[in-house]
């Protein structure tokens, strides 16, 4: 047990040694920053984008659609039953 | 400042400071990249308040932290990872090994250990630990770095090794 406490000895971070980025870490680098250069959107984003834009569209389109059935039905009701479709008594 | 120049005196720098915090060499490449790519960004908008070294000691330590963050990530949705990545079935997600090469051989096992506690703390006594035990920096350093008070730092590096202590106690069951 004593031998285990010894061997976790926060002294042990002082024995980990410097190294050397590997050579060709540079090249690589410069070949992404090219990239992000030429592409400034991932496609997941612009697929994200593209489908949230849809989405709202989509839900635009039904809320409106949803309104005009709603007043083609309110209109249906004041003829049949014929209603006055405002307020004014003295017309 | 030429882009080449600020690789070729801090890579060294940024690739050791990563590797401390994952403990594997591809994930610290990884890591380097982003640095570099991230310095280059924002290299015309450095306004040299700090120095150039705690401006990339930063930079790398912010990278490291959202780097293991996301892996972490990876991790807890690995499952849903696999069901919607190409190609595959099987759950994509795998536990990185420690490849750590600035370790010799004989103190591996034990550093493998102390790596996994040390990995358990916050963010800020990793960070604090790792700038002081194994980077050599002085507590004004951390300070600088870590944008804190230099009494902070002190608090920190005394809390993150009597937590270290504790966990290591726990483990060997004393």
């Amino acid at each position: 047990m004593n031998s285990n406490n010894k061997k976790l000895s926060l002294d042990l971070l002082g024995q980990i040694h410097k190294v050397d980025a590997p050579p060709f870490l540079f090249t690589r680098i410069k070949q992404k920053i090219e990239n992000t250069c030429t592409s400034r959107f991932s496609l997941k984003l612009t697929w994200s984008i593209g489908l949230s834009f849809i989405l709202v569209l989509a839900l635009n389109f039904m809320v409106i659609n949803k309104r005009i059935h709603q007043i083609r039905s309110d209109n249906t009701l004041v003829n049949t039953f014929n209603l006055m479709p405002d307020n004014s008594l003295y017309k | 400042m030429k882009f080449e120049d600020l690789y070729n005196s801090n890579k060294n720098l940024v690739y050791n400071l990563a590797l401390q915090y994952v403990q594997n060499c591809e994930d610290a490449e990884e890591i380097t990249q982003d640095v570099f790519v991230s310095v280059n960004k924002s290299l015309n908008s450095f306004k040299e308040q700090s120095k150039v070294s705690t401006w990339i000691h930063r930079i790398t330590i912010n990278k490291s932290l959202d780097f293991i963050k996301s892996r972490q990530r990876k991790k807890r949705f690995g499952i849903f990872y696999s069901l919607f990545s190409e190609n595959s079935i099987e759950v994509k997600y795998e536990k990185p090994e420690f490849n750590h090469p600035g370790v010799q051989l004989e103190n591996k096992e034990a550093l493998q250990q102390l790596f996994k506690h040390i990995n358990r703390l916050s963010e800020n006594q990793k960070t604090a630990l790792i700038l002081s035990k194994i980077e050599q920096k002085t507590q004004a350093e951390i300070a600088e770095i870590m944008d804190l008070s230099v009494k902070a730092v002190e608090s920190l590096i005394q809390r993150a090794k009597t937590s270290l202590q504790k966990k290591i106690n726990i483990n060997e069951g004393n």
